[in-house]
């Protein structure tokens, strides 16, 4: 059995050879990897699934438009810092500062929905494998530490275009929507219906609103 | 997917004809996007894609997409 097919039996995921192919080979080689599509498509189940079968840790953030630096690489405890003063003893670490620290992977999900101040934070992170904490100094990333992100094209409501320089650092996978079968398959999985009938409707129903995306909210 | 799986799930749950309709129309009610020019209402344009979809039997993957007008 193969990798991919491995991944699809262990995790029930129907199709998706090609893009979980690309997220092994990316993430074996120790690159980052950003996967891209609409609402819906599995982007969250393929990074997860790849990063169970390569045995790694995830930290998981999700993403909003409130997100803050400090939340990202850590904060300091207000009442720890009057007792012990600014160090390490009063220093709860982050998502990113616990991943980089355990060699993880920093799993993100909706990258673009954080600001870009957040986003900007992982700059040093991905290039040049730091990342520098005020009264902590620089904290470097252990063997292993990668990144794998998540995000909706950026027409979706509620997100924003990430920089040139962020996107770069990343590999590109896009997920786009799978076919009509696929989809019949997993939501007959999903569910346990064996109405093949209403499965087919439910599928071309959503499939049609996902294409058209006409009409207003009710 | 969601979207599809839950009117699955919904589905049973309503009596009659009009299941799936009615499944459908709590399930893609969240998931329709914004927008700006549109002119019509939810429940007109679910009623226009079940005719489509689920009457007339058309693939919505064959062409534009049932009623459908291309996002801008």
């Amino acid at each position: 059995m193969t990798p991919v097919a491995k991944i699809q039996a262990e995790h029930g995921i129907v199709g998706r050879g090609r893009e979980l192919a690309t997220a092994l080979d990316v993430l074996r080689v120790g690159r980052h990897l950003l996967l891209e599509g609409p609402v819906g498509v599995g982007k969250t189940t393929v990074a997860l699934a790849v990063c169970a079968h390569l045995g790694r840790a995830t930290v998981r953030v999700d993403g909003d438009d409130r997100y803050s630096e400090s939340k990202l690489t850590g904060w300091f405890d207000p009442p720890l810092v009057l007792k012990l003063g600014y160090g390490e003893q009063s220093f709860f670490a982050g998502p990113l500062v616990e991943a980089m620290r355990n060699g993880s992977v920093l799993f993100i999900n909706e990258l673009n929905r954080m600001p870009e101040s957040v986003q900007n934070v992982l700059l040093p992170a991905l290039d040049e494998r730091l990342v520098q904490v005020p009264h902590v100094g620089e904290v470097h990333a252990a063997e292993g530490f990668q990144v794998v992100a998540t995000q909706n094209p950026v027409e979706y409501v509620a997100t924003g275009h990430l920089s040139e320089a962020l996107r770069d650092r990343f590999e590109h996978l896009a997920l786009p929507y799978q076919s009509a079968a696929d989809e019949e398959a997993i939501v007959a999985a999903a569910t346990g219906c064996t109405d093949p009938v209403l499965v087919r409707r439910a599928v071309r129903l959503t499939r049609a609103f996902a294409r058209g995306r006409r009409c207003a909210p009710p | 997917m969601r979207a599809a799986i839950a009117t699955v799930a919904l589905a049973p749950g309503f009596a009659g004809d009009t299941a799936l309709r009615c499944a459908a129309e709590a399930a893609l009610a969240t998931r329709v996007e914004l927008r700006d020019d549109s002119d019509g209402d939810f429940a007109t344009a679910l009623d226009e894609l079940f005719a489509a979809v689920v009457t007339r039997g058309e693939d919505p993957d064959a062409g534009p997409g049932p009623g459908a007008t291309p996002k801008a």
